[in-house]
């Protein structure tokens, strides 16, 4: 019997990623130690003139825009591992680690689902996440998305566009445990999926375009 | 002369002009394949350590069969566990379809989760399942096949024949139904006898079969949409119905600038999630004042006596996780979700999966260690601020804990000590964020 409740459930995602060393990424949204040294450092630096709070808001990515700018970096307003090493600063050891899953988790529904109503979008991450708890995927959110071929969007690169804040909010909500598939593993379009195989299994719910089945 | 000279001229620029974008394909050519024989070589790395990784793991179980020594076998579970879990993530890398390797993924994630079970029970010096020497044999048997079938694979790929990347073609041109090309797509047959692993860990067979543990009267569809208007106020449409773990009646409500969805759980008529997709102003409610609000949401359940046991804050909501709480034991196996709007408080979300899974009627064991006996079992530089006593789930059992609250070295940790036999059954770590407290 499966018996996870959503706190062990989140503990086995934590245990699964903090036993892999991450890059940091500091984006809009953001927040935190980390978050709160960039603004340390940008503010010293004479980019930065907000408040030191941890939170990543449009002042900070401005911020941090202008300096990409000025040091020759890439202008995304995204502290990546370059940004964040021009500006001289390590990764805290105390961040959220799975604010990183979130995100990942939502540029998938982003890429996925974008156009659905907001339950199928939670939808999508629920299914990531019963991939993740069942023996018959990898055992991590970025194995189970990134495994070849497992979801259109990162066959064709739609998983590298920005999601909006719904996505995000979705993400968390999918994280947090709502699952509206009701434990599904698989879902798919019918007016344009073709695979036998898919359309053989018995629908467990349809919501929006998608269909899911287990 | 002149027109000699401009003719020349022409010419040049025409060769330089032609000379440059020759220059400039085989540069861009020499990019591409220096990129498909990087990603080529990774993908070699993965099937010859997937290859090797199913040969130790045979190399490791024959072992297990034969060993007598405790110790001996934890090291060879130990190192099985990681086995199978290299094996696991280089397979999942494959360009290979989902169907042509899922057993053998299930294979190896069980045998991960197997093994660490029962080393655990050798460590504990807990007695092993009865079926335990007759399961290893079979694993045994099970891994030798799938070997005999890779050997065709591994020996194309000592030879070189095989190029993965060109799968990867396949699989995305091909989308769903492509047959793979090579022996890679047919080493999983139906020669190959999987064992039927039952045990308390996860991927454990027969946790598909995830269905309520309490046999609850169905209730009708009306029935079911009269007690959602009752509980949120709020005129519903009925959407159908839907199977799954919790068979349901889907509904949906339509306001204004509003719009909710639901599920509610045929057997009993309980609610499986409710989420509102209304944009939520600016927090006008502080933590206590929302979470007053959770709980008088939580009395209209009538699910007898529950309390906050954690919370969460995204979005300007908080997510406030309730247990039962039974003669001062907490049920976390039946936690459910209530999520308040911090504009007005209006309950936007509600989760109850785990509760309409695990809740039934229980025999609570009396502790047979007390507080302080259980307190003695935790590190002693650990400062502990609160304990209670709680019903924990640990895999697929539930056991009675003394749960502590502490802090180390400015961190702080919940630490849950049984309170039948006094062993540590695990530790959480507890990171303060802006948003809130999240349990690690």
């Amino acid at each position: 019997m499966k018996k996870i409740v959503s706190i062990m459930l989140i503990v086995c995602l934590c245990l699964l990623y903090s036993s892999s060393a991450q890059a940091i990424v500091l984006r809009k949204g953001s927040n935190g130690q980390d978050v709160k040294n960039v603004q340390q450092k940008l503010h010293d630096l004479g980019y930065y003139w907000g408040a030191i709070d941890g939170i990543y808001g449009s002042q900070t990515e401005t911020s941090v825009r202008y300096f990409q700018k000025a040091y020759g970096l890439t202008v995304d307003g995204v502290v990546g591992p370059q940004t964040l090493n021009a500006l001289g600063l390590q990764p805290s050891s105390g961040t959220t680690p799975s604010s990183s899953d979130v995100y990942l988790l939502a540029r998938v529904i982003y890429g996925e689902a974008r156009g659905e109503p907001y339950v199928g979008k939670v939808a999508i991450g629920a299914v990531i996440l019963n991939r993740v708890k069942s023996p018959l995927f990898p055992n991590t959110i970025a194995g189970v998305i990134y495994q070849p071929g497992a979801f259109t969007v990162v066959s064709d690169g739609q998983i590298n566009l920005t999601p909006d804040a719904d996505c995000i909010k979705a993400a968390r909500d999918s994280m947090a445990g709502w699952d509206p598939t009701n434990g599904c593993l698989f879902y798919y379009n019918p007016r344009t999926a073709t695979s036998q195989w898919m359309l053989s299994k018995p629908i467990s719910v349809t919501i929006g375009n998608h269909v899911f089945c287990r | 002369m002149k027109k000699i000279k401009r003719t020349t001229a022409m010419l040049m620029i025409a060769v330089l002009l032609l000379a440059s974008s020759c220059s400039y394909i085989i540069y861009v050519d020499s990019q591409r394949k220096q990129l498909a024989l990087n990603l080529e070589n990774i993908y070699q790395r993965c099937i010859i350590e997937a290859i090797t990784g199913l040969q130790n793991i045979e190399m490791d179980i024959s072992k297990l069969l034969i060993t007598n020594d405790n110790m001996a076998a934890v090291q060879l579970l130990n190192g099985l566990a990681s086995s199978a879990d290299a094996t696991q993530t280089n397979l999942s890398q494959l360009p290979l379809q989902h169907t042509a390797i899922q057993n053998t993924l299930k294979f190896v994630n069980q045998l991960n989760s197997y093994s660490k079970f029962i080393s655990e029970k050798l460590t504990r010096n807990e007695a092993l399942p009865e079926d335990y020497k007759q399961t290893v044999s079979e694993l045994y048997q099970t891994c030798t096949s799938i070997n005999g079938e890779m050997s065709e694979v591994s020996d194309e790929i000592a030879m070189h024949k095989i190029n993965v990347s060109q799968l990867s073609l396949n699989l995305k041109n091909n989308a769903q139904n492509a047959q793979l090309p090579n022996v890679l797509g047919n080493v999983e047959n139906d020669t190959i006898k999987y064992p039927t692993l039952i045990f308390d860990g996860p991927f454990s067979d027969g946790q598909e079969d995830n269905t309520p543990k309490t046999v609850r009267p169905d209730v009708t569809n009306e029935d079911a949409q009269k007690a959602l208007e009752i509980l949120f106020q709020k005129t519903f449409a009925s959407t159908g119905e839907m199977s799954g773990d919790i068979a349901s009646f889907g509904f949906k409500y339509e306001g204004k600038d509003d719009f909710a969805q639901a599920d509610v759980a045929k057997a009993g008529g309980l609610l499986n999630w409710y989420l509102s997709t209304r944009a939520i102003g600016d927090a006008t409610l502080d933590a206590s004042q929302a979470q007053q609000k959770a709980e008088e949401f939580s009395a209209r359940l009538n699910y007898g006596t529950t309390k906050v046991v954690w919370k969460e804050q995204y979005d300007n909501t908080i997510i406030f996780n309730f247990a039962p709480v039974i003669d001062d034991v907490v049920i976390y196996p039946d936690v459910f979700k209530v999520k308040v709007a911090l504009d007005n408080g209006e309950i936007v979300g509600f989760e109850g999966h785990s509760y309409i899974i695990n809740n039934h009627i229980r025999e609570l064991p009396k502790p047979v260690i007390n507080m302080e006996d259980a307190k003695a079992k935790v590190n002693k530089d650990v400062a502990i601020e609160t304990n209670r006593l709680c019903i924990a789930p640990l895999d697929n059992k539930e056991v009675l804990c003394w749960e502590f609250y502490g802090k180390l070295n400015e961190l702080s940790y919940v630490i849950y000590i049984s309170a039948i036999d006094g062993t540590e059954q695990g530790v959480l770590r507890i990171i303060t964020t802006e948003t809130g407290e999240m349990i690690l």
